[in-house]
């Protein structure tokens, strides 16, 4: 394959499979800023190592094995913090996104249904969180509702949606054939 | 007291860590119970996924075609080079990085923002189809406020407060169309050239602050308050300047100066509690039931073809002209009468023929009254099958069909909503014994050469326009 096809090909991969990174990444590395940069780095290992991927293989694993191993990286090179997850916890995880991939694709695709279906007081809340980007502290001031009133709220929106998700998951027509 | 349940504490350990206090006490607990157990391993992982996803949300205002990613790659790694090859993993970072930043933040041109929702007072907000959210981005579309006030900046940095009850759609970075309603704008240096449409006149900016009003009928009253624009009438084609603290009023003809304008500003007073908008409202498209929408080609027109658009051309020729149908369910009005009635179109550029050397056209829409025709399939459609043949491209045959309204494009111009409204499309919709109403869509302005641009308006299989819509207000049985 030429050279200009291969940089077409792995924009296109990465470019089908980058949410679900950054979100196998998240789950080990919940820090957004750290996890971007983690996700970042791995782009360029991937991008680096791509002649070693061979076309047809399963790329989002691949990708998964490369980030995994730059999460392990990151979290050497950085001061170690006593809040960190052990390793043996970020392997347990890891295990699990990779056994669980096509459900957590089927999952993230279920989501934007169930998005749609909140109550619009709910979205808002969901809008200034991680659209916006704001602290409770400053969703307090924005809204007038206390910290612990929001703290909550989002506890519950974030519940709601993941029992949506599950609920369509599970219905009959979603069934593998 | 009991234990929490598992599940419970799990989900209360994963709140704490992505909004609250997370001790090394929690990151311990969590860990135990994330490795003891498969299913609360299982939990957790969806959860965080959960909340990667909702924060993904944010970059993802659209999708770009590959080719545009592409353009911001460097020419790949020759696969031997292997003195250049140290470099590239940087640049190739770095181009990723913008690559991929533009991917994110430039969609498409038909999803890309026009303009951000800054505040709003008070607002109650009716079907509208653009979010209604402070801190919202909001593309092409309208925004129907029953109430309050919203302030929203365009792109080009001008800003407008519009009041309601008021209609208002994003037309452009730097444009908007005033159905109904009022709106103030504040418009910088920067963003001179601001546009605001209304039905019978174009308000174009140069650098002021104005108000504007109108009516349902279409009258609009302009104020400036500092500065200077500029209106064009549509159909008598006058144009006149209103410098501060002069006012006009737009009439269906013609202007009006007015020199009422050092006193309180004229403004249009609507009847908030008006019984129409108290009525049920219901928007039908054509995607919806046993609805449809295609366009037929008359015979030898081997090119030009669209999935997405439903495309309408009138020529002197016999090939390459196009009229579009639509088919609504009406069902869901079970018997309830029709009592105020609009028909919108969402043009977009079909990329065929010029628009430049295309004036302006004039649209004509007809109702379908012979309703055996009304069985028609998008699939097995032809030009000389469709229901009311006519062989004229501007035409339809006037004793199965009927006009119910037409609607002007000016000239050079492909895109944007376009609506017919009326007593007569709620009479034809009342009418409809079957209900199901075709409607057919043709151009009646008919240009000498094919060179002239070919329209096209969404149909029901566009990516991002909404398909043809009847917004219909609803009588009491």
């Amino acid at each position: 394959m030429s050279p200009p096809d291969r940089a077409e090909e792995f924009v296109f991969l990465l470019a089908r499979h980058e949410r679900l990174l950054g979100a196998y990444v998240m789950t080990m590395v919940p820090h957004p800023q750290d996890a971007d940069d983690i996700l970042q780095e791995a782009k360029v290992v991937m991008w680096r190592h791509f002649a070693k991927f061979q076309t047809g293989t399963n790329f989002a694993a691949w990708a998964r094995k490369v980030a995994f191993h730059q999460v392990l990286a990151y979290r050497k090179r950085k001061h170690r913090d006593r809040l960190d997850f052990s390793e043996d916890f970020l392997k347990a995880v890891a295990d699990e996104a990779e056994s669980s991939s096509d459900r957590l694709e089927q999952r993230e695709q279920i989501l934007h249904e169930c998005l749609a279906k909140l109550p619009a007081e709910q979205r808002q809340v969901l809008h200034l969180r991680y659209q916006e980007g704001l602290s409770l502290e400053d969703m307090e001031a924005r809204l007038g509702r206390t910290v612990c009133a929001l703290y909550r709220q989002l506890s519950r929106v974030r519940q709601t949606l993941h029992e949506c998700v599950t609920k369509t998951l599970n219905r009959p027509e979603n069934e593998p054939a | 007291m009991n234990p929490p349940d598992p599940k419970t504490e799990l989900r209360e350990l994963c709140d704490a860590l992505l909004d609250g206090d997370f001790s090394p006490e929690s990151r311990a607990r969590l860990e135990e119970l994330v490795l003891g157990d498969a299913e609360l391993r299982r939990l957790y992982v969806e959860y965080l996924q959960l909340h990667a996803t909702l924060r993904q949300q944010a970059s993802r205002l659209g999708e770009v075609p590959l080719t545009e990613v592409l353009r911001t790659l460097p020419p790949a790694p020759e696969s031997k080079k292997v003195i250049q090859f140290p470099r590239w993993p940087l640049q190739v970072a770095a181009a990723l990085a913008v690559g991929f930043a533009i991917w994110w933040f430039t969609p498409r041109p038909a999803e890309r923002p026009l303009a951000t929702l800054v505040e709003t007072n008070g607002a109650r907000w009716e079907n509208s189809s653009l979010p209604t959210a402070p801190g919202s981005p909001m593309r092409a579309g309208r925004l129907r406020l029953a109430d309050g006030v919203a302030r929203m900046v365009f792109q080009s940095g001008a800003e407008v407060s519009l009041e309601g009850p008021a209609e208002l759609e994003l037309t452009g970075p730097n444009a908007c169309f005033l159905h109904s309603g009022a709106l103030t704008a504040h418009v910088p240096e920067a963003a001179r050239g601001f546009v605001v449409g209304t039905t019978h006149a174009r308000l174009i900016d140069h650098g002021t602050d104005f108000g504007i009003s109108t009516d349902p009928a279409g009258r609009a009253q302009v104020q400036v308050l500092q500065g200077e624009v500029e209106l064009q009438h549509d159909q008598s084609g006058e144009k006149l300047r209103l410098q501060t603290r002069e006012a006009a009023t737009i009439t269906p003809k013609q202007f009006q100066p007015s020199d009422k304008s050092e006193g309180e500003p004229d403004r249009y007073a609507f009847a908030r509690t008006a019984a129409a908008d108290q009525r049920p409202q219901m928007m039908l498209t054509t995607a919806g039931g046993t609805g449809d929408a295609a366009y037929v080609v008359s015979p030898n027109s081997p090119i030009h073809h669209s999935d997405t658009l439903l495309l309408v051309k009138n020529a002197t020729t016999k090939s390459f002209l196009r009229k579009s149908f639509l088919r609504f369910d009406l069902a869901p009005l079970r018997d309830r009468p029709v009592v105020g009635a609009s028909l919108t179109l969402n043009f977009e550029s079909s990329g065929f023929g010029y628009a430049s050397l295309t004036g302006s056209c004039t649209f004509a829409v007809y109702g379908l009254t012979d309703d055996a025709q009304d069985d028609w399939s998008g699939e097995t459609l032809t030009w000389e099958t469709a229901p009311a043949f006519a062989p004229e491209g501007g035409v339809v045959d006037t004793t199965k069909a009927v006009k119910l309204g037409t609607f002007t494009m000016p000239r050079g111009v492909v895109s944007g909503a376009y609506s017919v409204e009326g007593t007569a499309l709620a009479d034809f919709l009342n009418r409809d014994a079957n209900r199901r109403a075709t409607l057919i869509v043709v151009r009646e302005t008919s240009e000498s050469k094919n060179t002239s641009a070919v329209h096209g308006f969404a149909g029901n299989r566009h990516p991002t326009l909404a398909p043809p819509t009847l917004r219909l207000t609803l009588g009491s049985l």
